[in-house]
Protein backbone atom coordinates (compact mmCIF):
# COMPACT_ATOMS: atom_id res chain seq x y z
CA UNK A 1 0.00 0.00 0.00
CA UNK A 2 3.39 2.04 0.64
CA UNK A 3 4.23 1.44 -2.39
CA UNK A 4 1.34 2.58 -4.54
CA UNK A 5 1.06 5.53 -2.62
CA UNK A 6 4.91 6.34 -3.86
CA UNK A 7 4.23 5.33 -7.02
CA UNK A 8 0.44 8.21 -7.25
CA UNK A 9 2.45 10.77 -5.78
CA UNK A 10 5.45 10.41 -8.59
CA UNK A 11 2.81 10.06 -11.28
CA UNK A 12 1.30 13.10 -10.50
CA UNK A 13 4.80 14.79 -10.09
CA UNK A 14 5.61 13.37 -13.69
CA UNK A 15 2.06 14.53 -14.84
CA UNK A 16 2.75 17.73 -13.93
CA UNK A 17 6.05 18.17 -15.20
CA UNK A 18 5.08 17.11 -18.74
CA UNK A 19 1.91 19.59 -18.80
CA UNK A 20 5.00 22.31 -18.32
CA UNK A 21 6.88 20.81 -21.32
CA UNK A 22 3.63 20.64 -23.27
CA UNK A 23 2.17 24.21 -22.38
CA UNK A 24 5.56 24.97 -24.91
CA UNK A 25 3.50 24.32 -27.79
CA UNK A 26 -0.17 25.58 -26.76
CA UNK A 27 -1.57 26.05 -30.88
CA UNK A 28 -0.88 22.18 -30.61
CA UNK A 29 -2.93 21.30 -27.22
CA UNK A 30 -5.39 23.96 -28.12
CA UNK A 31 -5.99 22.06 -32.13
CA UNK A 32 -5.64 18.64 -31.06
CA UNK A 33 -7.67 18.53 -28.21
CA UNK A 34 -10.39 20.39 -31.13
CA UNK A 35 -9.97 17.73 -33.17
CA UNK A 36 -10.49 15.38 -31.03
CA UNK A 37 -13.60 16.56 -29.95
CA UNK A 38 -14.58 17.52 -33.56
CA UNK A 39 -13.61 13.88 -34.59
CA UNK A 40 -16.34 12.27 -32.37
CA UNK A 41 -18.73 14.92 -32.85
CA UNK A 42 -18.36 13.71 -36.85
CA UNK A 43 -18.82 10.10 -35.55
CA UNK A 44 -21.85 11.03 -33.51
CA UNK A 45 -23.46 12.75 -36.34
CA UNK A 46 -22.70 10.21 -38.39
CA UNK A 47 -25.09 7.98 -36.49
CA UNK A 48 -27.36 10.83 -36.47
CA UNK A 49 -27.66 10.72 -39.92
CA UNK A 50 -27.95 6.82 -40.13
CA UNK A 51 -30.84 6.78 -37.54
CA UNK A 52 -32.55 10.01 -39.64
CA UNK A 53 -33.05 7.47 -42.15
CA UNK A 54 -33.20 4.18 -40.35
CA UNK A 55 -35.47 4.28 -36.83
CA UNK A 56 -33.66 1.68 -35.05
CA UNK A 57 -30.29 -0.09 -35.36
CA UNK A 58 -31.38 -3.92 -34.08
CA UNK A 59 -33.88 -2.86 -31.81
CA UNK A 60 -31.49 0.47 -30.08
CA UNK A 61 -32.66 3.64 -30.98
CA UNK A 62 -30.25 7.28 -31.14
CA UNK A 63 -30.08 8.25 -28.02
CA UNK A 64 -29.09 4.45 -26.69
CA UNK A 65 -26.55 4.47 -29.15
CA UNK A 66 -24.86 7.81 -28.39
CA UNK A 67 -24.87 6.45 -24.74
CA UNK A 68 -22.96 3.72 -25.77
CA UNK A 69 -20.53 5.39 -27.79
CA UNK A 70 -19.74 7.76 -24.85
CA UNK A 71 -19.33 4.83 -22.63
CA UNK A 72 -16.56 3.58 -24.95
CA UNK A 73 -15.01 7.10 -25.33
CA UNK A 74 -15.00 7.71 -21.50
CA UNK A 75 -13.41 4.27 -21.22
CA UNK A 76 -10.81 5.18 -23.62
CA UNK A 77 -9.36 8.09 -21.97
CA UNK A 78 -7.20 5.48 -20.01
CA UNK A 79 -5.42 4.68 -22.73
CA UNK A 80 -5.45 8.09 -24.42
CA UNK A 81 -3.59 9.75 -21.70
CA UNK A 82 -1.53 7.17 -19.89
CA UNK A 83 -0.43 5.11 -22.29
CA UNK A 84 0.09 6.73 -25.21
CA UNK A 85 3.98 6.02 -24.84
CA UNK A 86 3.43 2.72 -26.25
CA UNK A 87 3.23 3.60 -29.87
CA UNK A 88 7.03 4.38 -29.41
CA UNK A 89 8.24 1.30 -28.12
CA UNK A 90 9.32 0.08 -31.46
CA UNK A 91 11.57 2.96 -31.87
CA UNK A 92 13.27 2.78 -28.22
CA UNK A 93 13.69 -0.68 -28.89
CA UNK A 94 15.16 -0.55 -32.65
CA UNK A 95 17.09 2.36 -31.93
CA UNK A 96 18.28 1.06 -28.18
CA UNK A 97 17.05 4.31 -26.25
CA UNK A 98 14.98 1.51 -24.30
CA UNK A 99 18.00 0.82 -22.33
CA UNK A 100 17.63 3.79 -20.24
CA UNK A 101 14.54 2.17 -18.49
CA UNK A 102 16.55 -0.36 -16.67
CA UNK A 103 18.30 1.73 -14.64
CA UNK A 104 15.83 3.13 -12.42
CA UNK A 105 14.67 1.61 -8.75
CA UNK A 106 11.34 1.48 -10.07
CA UNK A 107 8.99 -0.38 -11.85
CA UNK A 108 10.17 -0.11 -15.45
CA UNK A 109 6.49 -0.43 -17.30
CA UNK A 110 5.61 2.44 -14.48
CA UNK A 111 8.52 4.26 -15.99
CA UNK A 112 8.23 3.68 -19.54
CA UNK A 113 4.49 5.09 -19.75
CA UNK A 114 4.87 7.75 -17.07
CA UNK A 115 6.88 9.01 -19.51
CA UNK A 116 4.38 10.38 -21.72
CA UNK A 117 0.80 11.94 -21.18
CA UNK A 118 -1.29 12.92 -24.35
CA UNK A 119 -3.27 15.82 -23.76
CA UNK A 120 -5.93 15.45 -25.61
CA UNK A 121 -7.04 12.75 -24.12
CA UNK A 122 -8.59 15.74 -21.68
CA UNK A 123 -10.93 16.46 -24.83
CA UNK A 124 -11.79 12.93 -25.43
CA UNK A 125 -12.52 12.11 -21.85
CA UNK A 126 -14.50 15.72 -22.11
CA UNK A 127 -16.80 14.82 -25.20
CA UNK A 128 -17.56 11.41 -24.12
CA UNK A 129 -18.63 12.74 -20.65
CA UNK A 130 -20.74 15.67 -21.97
CA UNK A 131 -22.53 12.73 -24.77
CA UNK A 132 -22.72 10.50 -21.28
CA UNK A 133 -25.04 13.19 -19.40
CA UNK A 134 -26.91 14.46 -22.54
CA UNK A 135 -27.94 10.88 -23.37
CA UNK A 136 -28.63 9.64 -19.89
CA UNK A 137 -30.76 12.60 -19.00
CA UNK A 138 -32.77 12.37 -22.53
CA UNK A 139 -33.22 8.29 -22.11
CA UNK A 140 -34.31 9.40 -18.39
CA UNK A 141 -32.11 6.65 -16.80
CA UNK A 142 -32.99 6.40 -12.94
CA UNK A 143 -29.53 6.59 -10.99
CA UNK A 144 -29.84 4.10 -8.63
CA UNK A 145 -26.96 4.06 -5.48
CA UNK A 146 -26.70 0.71 -6.92
CA UNK A 147 -26.15 1.99 -10.64
CA UNK A 148 -23.95 4.85 -9.10
CA UNK A 149 -21.72 2.40 -7.69
CA UNK A 150 -21.57 -0.05 -10.75
CA UNK A 151 -20.64 3.04 -13.41
CA UNK A 152 -17.47 3.74 -12.17
CA UNK A 153 -16.56 -0.13 -11.21
CA UNK A 154 -17.19 -0.99 -14.89
CA UNK A 155 -15.81 2.44 -16.75
CA UNK A 156 -12.23 1.09 -14.99
CA UNK A 157 -12.93 -2.68 -16.15
CA UNK A 158 -13.33 -1.39 -19.89
CA UNK A 159 -10.65 0.79 -19.39
CA UNK A 160 -8.73 -1.33 -17.83
CA UNK A 161 -9.38 -3.79 -20.88
CA UNK A 162 -8.49 -1.52 -23.45
CA UNK A 163 -5.53 -0.66 -22.36
CA UNK A 164 -4.28 -3.76 -21.51
CA UNK A 165 -4.88 -4.93 -25.19
CA UNK A 166 -3.21 -2.42 -26.47
CA UNK A 167 -0.11 -2.53 -24.43
CA UNK A 168 0.27 -6.44 -25.45
CA UNK A 169 0.34 -5.78 -28.90
CA UNK A 170 2.98 -2.89 -28.56
CA UNK A 171 4.69 -5.50 -26.86
CA UNK A 172 4.73 -7.57 -29.72
CA UNK A 173 7.84 -5.67 -31.03
CA UNK A 174 9.67 -7.69 -28.53
CA UNK A 175 9.71 -10.29 -30.48
CA UNK A 176 9.47 -8.95 -34.27
CA UNK A 177 11.02 -6.06 -35.58
CA UNK A 178 8.25 -4.04 -36.05
CA UNK A 179 4.65 -4.76 -34.47
CA UNK A 180 3.13 -1.25 -35.57
CA UNK A 181 0.69 -2.67 -37.91
CA UNK A 182 -0.58 -5.42 -35.13
CA UNK A 183 -0.71 -2.45 -32.69
CA UNK A 184 -2.91 -0.35 -35.05
CA UNK A 185 -5.14 -3.59 -35.89
CA UNK A 186 -5.79 -3.76 -32.51
CA UNK A 187 -6.03 -0.17 -32.10
CA UNK A 188 -8.68 -0.14 -34.95
CA UNK A 189 -11.37 -1.84 -32.80
CA UNK A 190 -11.57 1.20 -30.49
CA UNK A 191 -13.43 2.89 -33.16
CA UNK A 192 -15.73 -0.33 -34.08
CA UNK A 193 -16.61 -0.83 -30.61
CA UNK A 194 -18.99 1.64 -30.55
CA UNK A 195 -21.86 -0.48 -31.85
CA UNK A 196 -24.40 -2.81 -30.19
CA UNK A 197 -23.14 -6.12 -30.48
CA UNK A 198 -26.78 -7.34 -30.78
CA UNK A 199 -25.90 -6.26 -34.70
CA UNK A 200 -23.80 -9.83 -35.35
CA UNK A 201 -24.23 -13.20 -36.06
CA UNK A 202 -23.65 -15.89 -33.48
CA UNK A 203 -20.00 -16.31 -34.60
CA UNK A 204 -18.64 -12.89 -35.01
CA UNK A 205 -20.83 -12.64 -32.01
CA UNK A 206 -18.72 -15.20 -30.07
CA UNK A 207 -15.54 -13.70 -31.71
CA UNK A 208 -16.41 -10.03 -30.19
CA UNK A 209 -17.02 -11.48 -26.66
CA UNK A 210 -14.35 -13.76 -26.03
CA UNK A 211 -11.29 -14.08 -28.48
CA UNK A 212 -11.07 -10.37 -29.55
CA UNK A 213 -13.66 -9.36 -26.94
CA UNK A 214 -14.40 -5.79 -28.03
CA UNK A 215 -17.92 -6.28 -26.67
CA UNK A 216 -16.44 -5.30 -23.08
CA UNK A 217 -15.34 -2.37 -24.55
CA UNK A 218 -18.59 -0.56 -24.02
CA UNK A 219 -21.49 -2.24 -25.44
CA UNK A 220 -22.03 -5.17 -22.52
CA UNK A 221 -21.22 -2.81 -19.93
CA UNK A 222 -23.11 0.26 -20.71
CA UNK A 223 -26.48 -2.31 -21.36
CA UNK A 224 -26.73 -2.49 -17.68
CA UNK A 225 -27.90 1.45 -17.30
CA UNK A 226 -30.13 0.81 -20.51
CA UNK A 227 -32.14 -1.77 -19.35
CA UNK A 228 -33.78 -3.37 -16.93
CA UNK A 229 -34.63 -6.81 -17.37
CA UNK A 230 -31.61 -10.18 -16.95
CA UNK A 231 -28.46 -8.92 -18.32
CA UNK A 232 -26.35 -12.34 -18.11
CA UNK A 233 -22.83 -12.81 -17.12
CA UNK A 234 -21.88 -10.09 -19.96
CA UNK A 235 -23.11 -7.32 -18.11
CA UNK A 236 -20.98 -7.61 -15.25
CA UNK A 237 -17.77 -9.37 -16.53
CA UNK A 238 -15.63 -6.43 -18.00
CA UNK A 239 -13.55 -6.09 -14.59
CA UNK A 240 -13.11 -9.17 -14.98
CA UNK A 241 -11.64 -9.37 -18.17
CA UNK A 242 -10.25 -6.13 -17.47
CA UNK A 243 -7.95 -7.18 -14.20
CA UNK A 244 -7.21 -10.67 -16.29
CA UNK A 245 -5.81 -8.81 -19.32
CA UNK A 246 -3.99 -6.46 -17.36
CA UNK A 247 -2.33 -9.39 -15.44
CA UNK A 248 -1.69 -10.98 -18.88
CA UNK A 249 0.18 -8.25 -20.53
CA UNK A 250 2.17 -7.10 -17.44
CA UNK A 251 3.76 -10.83 -17.93
CA UNK A 252 4.27 -10.40 -21.13
CA UNK A 253 6.00 -6.96 -20.14
CA UNK A 254 8.16 -8.65 -17.70
CA UNK A 255 8.79 -11.30 -20.05
CA UNK A 256 10.02 -8.59 -23.29
CA UNK A 257 12.19 -6.91 -21.07
CA UNK A 258 14.11 -10.04 -19.88
CA UNK A 259 14.35 -11.31 -23.44
CA UNK A 260 15.45 -7.29 -25.14
CA UNK A 261 19.15 -7.88 -25.65
CA UNK A 262 19.70 -4.45 -26.60
CA UNK A 263 21.25 -3.16 -29.99
CA UNK A 264 24.55 -3.65 -28.78
CA UNK A 265 25.76 -0.49 -29.25
CA UNK B 1 9.58 12.34 -66.47
CA UNK B 2 12.09 9.07 -66.01
CA UNK B 3 13.27 10.42 -62.69
CA UNK B 4 9.71 10.50 -61.19
CA UNK B 5 8.66 6.75 -62.59
CA UNK B 6 11.86 5.57 -60.76
CA UNK B 7 10.90 7.22 -57.50
CA UNK B 8 7.00 5.91 -57.70
CA UNK B 9 8.88 2.06 -58.56
CA UNK B 10 11.21 2.71 -55.41
CA UNK B 11 7.85 3.87 -53.63
CA UNK B 12 5.85 0.82 -54.36
CA UNK B 13 8.77 -1.51 -53.61
CA UNK B 14 9.00 -0.09 -50.23
CA UNK B 15 5.56 -1.05 -49.80
CA UNK B 16 6.72 -4.53 -49.71
CA UNK B 17 9.44 -4.84 -47.09
CA UNK B 18 7.43 -5.83 -44.00
CA UNK B 19 4.80 -8.34 -45.15
CA UNK B 20 3.41 -8.96 -41.77
CA UNK B 21 2.40 -5.24 -41.83
CA UNK B 22 -0.01 -6.38 -45.19
CA UNK B 23 -1.73 -8.95 -43.41
CA UNK B 24 -2.42 -7.25 -40.52
CA UNK B 25 -3.55 -3.94 -42.87
CA UNK B 26 -5.74 -6.31 -44.61
CA UNK B 27 -7.22 -7.68 -41.35
CA UNK B 28 -7.52 -3.84 -40.24
CA UNK B 29 -9.33 -3.14 -43.73
CA UNK B 30 -11.38 -6.51 -43.15
CA UNK B 31 -12.81 -5.77 -39.61
CA UNK B 32 -14.14 -2.26 -41.51
CA UNK B 33 -16.16 -3.75 -43.85
CA UNK B 34 -17.06 -6.47 -41.61
CA UNK B 35 -18.80 -3.91 -39.28
CA UNK B 36 -20.44 -2.33 -41.86
CA UNK B 37 -21.46 -4.83 -43.49
CA UNK B 38 -23.48 -5.89 -40.29
CA UNK B 39 -24.74 -1.88 -39.42
CA UNK B 40 -26.35 -1.70 -42.65
CA UNK B 41 -27.74 -5.43 -43.13
CA UNK B 42 -29.31 -4.67 -39.44
CA UNK B 43 -30.69 -1.60 -40.49
CA UNK B 44 -32.26 -3.01 -44.21
CA UNK B 45 -33.33 -6.11 -42.44
CA UNK B 46 -35.86 -4.21 -40.53
CA UNK B 47 -36.90 -1.83 -42.81
CA UNK B 48 -40.40 -2.56 -45.08
CA UNK B 49 -39.63 -5.05 -47.57
CA UNK B 50 -36.08 -6.76 -45.65
CA UNK B 51 -32.95 -6.75 -46.97
CA UNK B 52 -33.51 -8.33 -50.38
CA UNK B 53 -36.37 -5.53 -51.24
CA UNK B 54 -36.13 -2.46 -49.05
CA UNK B 55 -34.97 0.75 -50.99
CA UNK B 56 -34.56 3.49 -48.80
CA UNK B 57 -33.02 6.73 -50.48
CA UNK B 58 -33.03 5.19 -53.93
CA UNK B 59 -30.28 2.60 -52.59
CA UNK B 60 -31.29 -0.75 -51.82
CA UNK B 61 -28.79 -2.95 -49.56
CA UNK B 62 -26.57 -4.54 -52.17
CA UNK B 63 -25.66 -0.65 -53.52
CA UNK B 64 -24.75 0.27 -49.95
CA UNK B 65 -22.89 -2.16 -49.16
CA UNK B 66 -21.26 -1.64 -52.07
CA UNK B 67 -20.67 2.03 -51.34
CA UNK B 68 -19.58 1.87 -48.19
CA UNK B 69 -17.20 -0.98 -47.88
CA UNK B 70 -15.58 0.43 -51.13
CA UNK B 71 -15.37 3.40 -49.61
CA UNK B 72 -13.28 2.09 -46.77
CA UNK B 73 -11.00 0.42 -48.95
CA UNK B 74 -10.74 3.24 -50.50
CA UNK B 75 -9.74 5.42 -47.73
CA UNK B 76 -6.63 2.85 -46.79
CA UNK B 77 -5.36 3.16 -50.54
CA UNK B 78 -5.51 6.87 -50.74
CA UNK B 79 -3.91 7.36 -47.39
CA UNK B 80 -0.04 8.26 -48.10
CA UNK B 81 1.17 9.85 -44.97
CA UNK B 82 2.23 12.89 -47.26
CA UNK B 83 1.48 15.28 -45.02
CA UNK B 84 3.29 13.28 -41.98
CA UNK B 85 6.24 13.15 -44.11
CA UNK B 86 6.52 16.64 -44.97
CA UNK B 87 6.19 17.37 -41.13
CA UNK B 88 9.09 15.05 -40.33
CA UNK B 89 11.57 16.34 -43.12
CA UNK B 90 10.71 19.99 -41.94
CA UNK B 91 11.01 19.41 -38.35
CA UNK B 92 14.51 17.46 -38.99
CA UNK B 93 15.54 19.83 -41.41
CA UNK B 94 15.98 16.93 -44.34
CA UNK B 95 13.77 19.22 -46.69
CA UNK B 96 16.80 21.57 -47.60
CA UNK B 97 17.94 18.31 -49.72
CA UNK B 98 15.25 18.75 -51.92
CA UNK B 99 16.06 22.38 -52.97
CA UNK B 100 19.51 21.62 -53.77
CA UNK B 101 17.66 18.66 -56.41
CA UNK B 102 16.95 19.66 -59.88
CA UNK B 103 13.28 18.04 -59.11
CA UNK B 104 10.47 19.78 -58.45
CA UNK B 105 9.41 19.44 -54.71
CA UNK B 106 5.38 18.72 -55.15
CA UNK B 107 6.22 17.15 -58.27
CA UNK B 108 8.51 14.67 -56.09
CA UNK B 109 6.02 13.89 -53.74
CA UNK B 110 3.61 13.70 -56.06
CA UNK B 111 5.12 10.82 -57.51
CA UNK B 112 6.04 9.35 -53.77
CA UNK B 113 2.29 9.13 -53.45
CA UNK B 114 1.29 7.81 -56.78
CA UNK B 115 4.08 5.14 -55.70
CA UNK B 116 2.71 4.77 -52.12
CA UNK B 117 -0.82 4.41 -53.92
CA UNK B 118 0.23 1.92 -56.22
CA UNK B 119 1.69 -0.39 -53.64
CA UNK B 120 -1.55 0.33 -50.99
CA UNK B 121 -3.63 -0.76 -54.18
CA UNK B 122 -1.72 -4.28 -55.20
CA UNK B 123 -1.16 -4.62 -51.57
CA UNK B 124 -4.64 -4.07 -49.90
CA UNK B 125 -7.13 -2.39 -52.21
CA UNK B 126 -7.04 -5.66 -53.97
CA UNK B 127 -7.58 -8.07 -51.24
CA UNK B 128 -10.19 -6.01 -49.78
CA UNK B 129 -11.85 -6.23 -53.09
CA UNK B 130 -12.16 -9.68 -53.14
CA UNK B 131 -13.28 -9.81 -49.57
CA UNK B 132 -15.87 -7.76 -51.00
CA UNK B 133 -17.13 -9.47 -53.78
CA UNK B 134 -15.97 -12.66 -52.83
CA UNK B 135 -16.15 -13.41 -49.36
CA UNK B 136 -19.43 -10.74 -48.69
CA UNK B 137 -20.83 -11.19 -52.73
CA UNK B 138 -21.30 -7.91 -53.17
CA UNK B 139 -21.97 -7.53 -56.83
CA UNK B 140 -20.19 -6.70 -59.45
CA UNK B 141 -20.47 -3.32 -61.32
CA UNK B 142 -21.16 -2.98 -64.67
CA UNK B 143 -18.15 -2.28 -67.37
CA UNK B 144 -18.99 1.36 -68.22
CA UNK B 145 -19.24 2.25 -64.36
CA UNK B 146 -15.97 0.81 -63.79
CA UNK B 147 -14.89 3.28 -66.63
CA UNK B 148 -16.20 5.78 -65.02
CA UNK B 149 -14.86 5.30 -61.88
CA UNK B 150 -11.47 4.88 -62.72
CA UNK B 151 -11.36 8.18 -64.18
CA UNK B 152 -13.18 9.79 -61.60
CA UNK B 153 -10.70 7.85 -58.93
CA UNK B 154 -8.08 9.19 -60.40
CA UNK B 155 -9.18 12.60 -59.65
CA UNK B 156 -10.37 11.90 -55.66
CA UNK B 157 -6.55 10.39 -55.58
CA UNK B 158 -4.94 14.08 -56.84
CA UNK B 159 -7.29 15.80 -54.65
CA UNK B 160 -6.21 13.44 -51.55
CA UNK B 161 -2.79 14.40 -52.34
CA UNK B 162 -3.35 18.18 -52.55
CA UNK B 163 -4.85 18.22 -49.23
CA UNK B 164 -2.04 16.45 -48.02
CA UNK B 165 0.22 18.80 -49.69
CA UNK B 166 -1.46 21.38 -47.75
CA UNK B 167 -1.60 19.79 -44.20
CA UNK B 168 2.25 19.06 -44.71
CA UNK B 169 2.85 23.02 -46.00
CA UNK B 170 1.12 24.19 -42.46
CA UNK B 171 3.60 22.41 -40.98
CA UNK B 172 5.83 25.23 -42.08
CA UNK B 173 3.67 27.41 -39.29
CA UNK B 174 2.99 24.94 -37.14
CA UNK B 175 5.79 22.73 -36.72
CA UNK B 176 3.14 20.33 -35.12
CA UNK B 177 0.97 17.74 -37.20
CA UNK B 178 -1.85 15.63 -35.31
CA UNK B 179 -4.14 18.02 -34.70
CA UNK B 180 -4.33 19.40 -38.16
CA UNK B 181 -4.35 16.01 -40.11
CA UNK B 182 -6.47 14.19 -38.01
CA UNK B 183 -8.43 17.90 -38.45
CA UNK B 184 -8.07 17.16 -42.22
CA UNK B 185 -8.69 13.76 -41.95
CA UNK B 186 -12.35 14.13 -40.24
CA UNK B 187 -13.95 17.32 -42.42
CA UNK B 188 -12.69 14.87 -45.28
CA UNK B 189 -14.75 11.70 -43.94
CA UNK B 190 -18.00 13.72 -42.91
CA UNK B 191 -18.09 15.63 -45.87
CA UNK B 192 -17.18 13.90 -48.76
CA UNK B 193 -19.56 11.03 -47.92
CA UNK B 194 -16.99 8.38 -47.24
CA UNK B 195 -19.26 7.39 -44.03
CA UNK B 196 -22.58 7.50 -45.22
CA UNK B 197 -23.37 7.68 -49.07
CA UNK B 198 -24.44 11.67 -49.21
CA UNK B 199 -28.27 10.36 -50.43
CA UNK B 200 -28.76 9.43 -46.75
CA UNK B 201 -27.85 13.15 -45.71
CA UNK B 202 -30.50 15.55 -45.16
CA UNK B 203 -31.16 17.79 -47.84
CA UNK B 204 -30.29 20.73 -46.24
CA UNK B 205 -26.58 19.45 -45.37
CA UNK B 206 -26.51 18.20 -48.56
CA UNK B 207 -27.38 21.42 -50.74
CA UNK B 208 -24.18 23.03 -48.84
CA UNK B 209 -22.07 19.56 -49.34
CA UNK B 210 -22.37 19.91 -53.27
CA UNK B 211 -20.51 23.49 -53.36
CA UNK B 212 -17.46 21.97 -51.67
CA UNK B 213 -14.72 19.82 -53.40
CA UNK B 214 -15.18 17.03 -50.64
CA UNK B 215 -18.27 15.03 -52.19
CA UNK B 216 -15.62 15.18 -55.42
CA UNK B 217 -13.16 12.44 -53.61
CA UNK B 218 -15.44 10.26 -52.69
CA UNK B 219 -18.93 10.48 -53.27
CA UNK B 220 -18.62 11.17 -56.82
CA UNK B 221 -16.75 7.79 -57.69
CA UNK B 222 -18.39 5.40 -55.73
CA UNK B 223 -21.79 6.68 -56.63
CA UNK B 224 -21.07 6.31 -60.01
CA UNK B 225 -19.73 2.61 -59.41
CA UNK B 226 -22.68 1.47 -57.53
CA UNK B 227 -25.35 3.37 -60.32
CA UNK B 228 -27.76 0.56 -60.93
CA UNK B 229 -28.69 2.57 -64.26
CA UNK B 230 -25.58 3.88 -66.57
CA UNK B 231 -25.78 7.98 -67.17
CA UNK B 232 -22.66 8.76 -68.83
CA UNK B 233 -23.85 12.29 -69.31
CA UNK B 234 -24.26 13.15 -65.62
CA UNK B 235 -20.86 10.98 -64.72
CA UNK B 236 -18.93 13.12 -67.44
CA UNK B 237 -20.42 16.17 -65.72
CA UNK B 238 -19.53 15.26 -62.20
CA UNK B 239 -16.31 14.60 -63.10
CA UNK B 240 -15.65 17.76 -65.58
CA UNK B 241 -16.51 19.50 -61.93
CA UNK B 242 -14.31 17.46 -60.24
CA UNK B 243 -11.21 18.43 -62.87
CA UNK B 244 -12.36 22.38 -62.08
CA UNK B 245 -11.74 21.40 -58.36
CA UNK B 246 -8.31 19.85 -59.18
CA UNK B 247 -7.07 23.10 -60.87
CA UNK B 248 -8.49 25.41 -58.29
CA UNK B 249 -6.67 23.67 -55.39
CA UNK B 250 -3.61 22.94 -57.72
CA UNK B 251 -2.89 26.60 -57.98
CA UNK B 252 -3.55 27.31 -54.97
CA UNK B 253 -1.38 24.95 -52.87
CA UNK B 254 1.49 25.30 -54.84
CA UNK B 255 0.95 29.24 -54.18
CA UNK B 256 0.63 28.63 -50.71
CA UNK B 257 3.55 26.07 -50.36
CA UNK B 258 6.27 29.49 -52.38
CA UNK B 259 4.98 31.68 -49.89
CA UNK B 260 5.53 29.44 -46.61
CA UNK B 261 8.58 28.22 -48.46
CA UNK B 262 9.90 32.01 -47.03
CA UNK B 263 9.15 30.83 -43.75
CA UNK B 264 11.14 27.63 -43.59
CA UNK B 265 14.17 27.38 -40.98
CA UNK B 266 16.77 24.76 -40.66
CA UNK B 267 18.72 25.14 -37.80
CA UNK B 268 22.17 24.62 -38.57
CA UNK B 269 23.81 21.18 -38.51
Amino acid sequence: MNKLGFYCRLYALLFAQYVKTRMQYRFDFFISNLTMIATNLAGMASLWILMHNFPLLAGWKYEQLIFIYSFSLMAQTLLQVCFDHIWQLRYHLNTGTFIKYYFKPINSLFYYLSEMVDLKGIGLFVCGAAAFVWSSVRLGIVWTPMRLLALPVLLAGSSLLIASLLLIAACGCFWVKDSYSILAFINSFRDQSRYPMDIYNTAFKAIFTFILPMGFFAFYPARVFLEDSALGWTAWASPVFGAFFFFIAVRIWEKGTKIWGGTGS
Amino acid sequence: MRAYLMIIANCIKSTFTYRAHILFQILTSALMILVQFFIWRAVFVASPGGIEGAVVRGMSFDQTFLYVSLAAALGVLMRTWTDWDMNGQIRSGDIIMFMFKPADYMKYMFSNSIGFMAGNLISITIPSAIVIFGFFGAPLPGVLNTLFFAFALAGSCTLTFLFDFIIGTTCFWTMSIWGISAGKEVIIAFLSGALIPLGFYPEALRSVMVWLPFPYMYNLPLSILTASKANPLVWAQGIGVQLVWVIVILAASRAYYRYSLRKLTVNGG
